[in-house]
């Protein structure tokens, strides 16, 4: 995956609720709610979402959740792309630049 | 005639080819708690052109299990939505339409007699399907929502058992009775937060009727069929997503599904949620009460 891409949530397609360390997600279909098909993410993942604001490349990203998190960055780096790679296909995100 | 439905006052007038039969409305007659939200209206003969001015933006089926096949619109303007009913089988009526305007505190209901059925029709007010999708706007106007959800109270403590239909809502609901305890309801609730506490209240129901009911919630469960009895607390959004799943929720725009979803939290937050796996016998009872 190419860490200089710039992705953005989808918030016209989800509702979008932190709660605590946790985040929902509840689809909208055509304004209508989906509540069959309901997202929940753990903090890093939230914090992930969170960062995708549409001008952070996901380097920028990544550097930051470095930060954060005291993780290894190989672990770390697998984590994101797997990620954004699954938010990608399931519609959560999509690419800005 | 008035109704009240946990804070909701809802005032309607037949017009004169109309007959009121209430039904299982019929004891929805006296406010449980104070009204805080008024609707009136008229049921009459539903006019051409209705939903002229109105965006269809919702479609749904009637269950296999309920003998009245029905599909069901929702239809929104500007201030209004209509919920329309069209029947495939109905002895009377070939459509009904609820129309409520919040802002105006407007609901008339219309209907749309078959050729066959002879002036003036008699029809229960909160006649099944419309009440069941209005009661669910309703709940929301409220400030609450609907669950599918047998409720008791025992001992002053509510407790609320939910799961998919067939896993034991109302078997839980009978072996709480045959203890002693009250039954709210043993398939539909209304959730309502009263002063900051939250609160469950029964709805008038397909096939019969009930007095009205109120009683604090204070535990929830969610049901699941076990060989023996496991009662496991659990927390998170993915204890409060498990209880959104059975609840009523057709939402068809975002500013509705996010207060939705912030009142299921603000209710799951600060109420314990358990997992229960349990066999039907009095035994779970006893540990409910002990816990």
């Amino acid at each position: 995956m190419n860490l200089n891409l710039v992705y953005k949530v989808k918030t016209e397609s989800f509702v979008i609720r932190r709660v605590m360390d946790e985040m929902v997600l509840v689809p909208l279909v055509n304004n209508v709610a989906d509540m069959t098909s309901v997202i929940t993410l753990n903090d890093t993942a939230a914090s992930i979402i969170e960062k995708l604001d549409g001008k952070s490349t996901l380097n920028e990203i990544f550097l930051k959740l470095l930060d954060t998190y005291n993780v290894k960055k190989e672990l770390l780096e697998r984590d994101m792309i797997t990620f954004v790679a699954d938010a990608l296909k399931k519609g959560i995100i999509k690419l800005v630049a | 005639m008035d109704f009240y439905f946990a804070n909701i006052r809802f005032s309607i007038i037949p017009s004169a080819n109309i007959n009121f039969v209430s039904f299982t409305s019929k004891k929805f007659i006296k406010p449980l708690t104070p009204t805080t939200h008024a609707f009136e209206g008229e049921m009459t003969l539903m006019p051409k052109k209705l939903l002229e001015n109105f965006q269809w933006v919702f479609t749904g089926k009637s269950f296999d299990e309920i003998k009245l096949p029905y599909e069901w619109r929702i239809h929104q303007s500007d201030d209004s939505v209509a919920i329309e009913v069209i029947f495939e089988e109905h002895l009377l009526l070939k459509r009904s339409v609820a129309l409520v305007s919040q802002s105006q505190g407007i609901l008339n209901i219309y209907l749309e007699p078959k050729t066959s059925a002879i002036s003036p029709i008699a029809v229960d007010p909160m006649e099944h399907p419309l009440s069941s999708l209005l009661l669910n706007i309703l709940a929301h106007f409220s400030g609450g929502f609907l669950v599918h959800a047998s409720g008791v109270v025992d001992r002053d403590k509510g407790y609320l058992f939910t799961a998919v239909s067939g896993t034991g809502k109302s078997t839980m609901a009978g072996l709480w009775q045959e203890s002693g305890a009250t039954i709210i309801n043993d398939d539909r609730l209304w959730l309502l937060p009263v002063n900051r506490k939250w609160y469950m209240f029964n709805t008038p129901m397909v096939w019969y009727a009930e007095e009205p009911r109120m009683a604090p919630l204070d535990k929830i469960y969610l049901l699941r069929q076990s060989p023996d009895n496991q009662i496991r607390q659990i927390s998170g959004v993915n204890a409060s997503m498990r209880f959104m799943s059975n609840c009523i929720q057709h939402f068809y725009n975002k500013e509705m599904t996010t207060s939705h979803l912030n009142r299921v939290l603000a209710l799951t937050e600060n109420t314990p949620i358990y997992d229960l796996g349990f066999k039907p016998d009095q035994e779970v009872v006893d540990l409910i009460r002990n816990g």
